[in-house]
């Protein structure tokens, strides 16, 4: 498990897109538990 | 699932749980969501997306017009009429999970706050618990098929615990209001993908 490969296997965009609907996700499930 | 965690444990610390009635809903809530999984391949499931659809346009006009709904806790059931009825949310809601699944978080808390009387923070604390189990049992096969990448994995967990602390810690200061009103947004949402789905992409 290594970071720094993270951005040579992915593209920024792509981990960016991912982060912030990880952080969505995690609230929306948190207020009404409807993010899944 | 790593949020769900933290918003679980967030929110017990405010509400106190019957844990046979939690118990009861998750052992049905589980075994029809296997069912439901099981039954994707036997059934088109656009063929039911527009029953969906309608049922959603249903909760949050219902949700809308009821301002009240969810703000007290009204006890309309019996300890054992709540196992029984919450029985029947975990495999109704548990089957859509397996079958659908968007949302199945917002069907349970509509459940418990509707049929068991249930005010909307306790709902929505119910709800993570038993979304808790089934997300754990979805990720104990995913990573026995191999379908795991360790180091996005980690990244995402991180910012979902973020997002989960945030929102958990806004929903437990702002109250049932706040739920309400997100809950209504989150319905809205999925009428629009549904509605897409069935109108624009078919």
């Amino acid at each position: 498990m290594n970071f720094v490969q993270l951005f040579s296997d992915y593209s920024l965009v792509t981990i960016v897109s991912l982060v912030v609907l990880s952080f969505v996700a995690g609230f929306i499930d948190a207020v009404v538990g409807g993010a899944d | 699932m790593s949020g769900t965690s933290v918003a679980a444990y967030q929110y017990s610390r405010r509400v106190r749980f019957d844990f046979r009635l939690l118990l009861v809903i998750s052992v049905f809530s589980f075994a029809a969501s296997y069912v439901g999984a099981k039954t994707v391949s036997l059934i088109n499931v656009d063929t039911l997306k527009p029953i969906v659809l309608v049922i959603l346009i249903l909760i949050a006009v219902y949700t809308f017009m009821k301002k009240d709904l969810g703000s007290l806790p009204s006890r309309l059931l019996s300890g054992r009429r709540q196992l029984v009825f919450g029985s029947l949310i975990g495999l109704v809601v548990g089957f859509y999970d397996g079958f659908f699944g968007p949302g199945t978080g917002s069907f349970f808390v509509l459940g418990f706050v509707v049929i068991l009387g249930f005010e909307f923070l306790r709902a929505s604390a119910y709800a993570k618990i038993i979304n808790c189990i089934t997300n754990l049992s979805a990720l104990i096969v995913f990573v026995r098929q191999g379908n795991f990448l360790p180091g996005l994995a980690l990244l995402m967990a991180v910012c979902n615990v973020l997002g989960s602390v945030t929102g958990s810690r806004m929903a437990l200061k702002k109250g049932n209001g706040f739920i309400r009103m997100v809950f209504l947004v989150i319905v809205s949402l999925m009428i629009l993908r549904y509605a897409y789905d069935i109108f624009v992409k078919q």
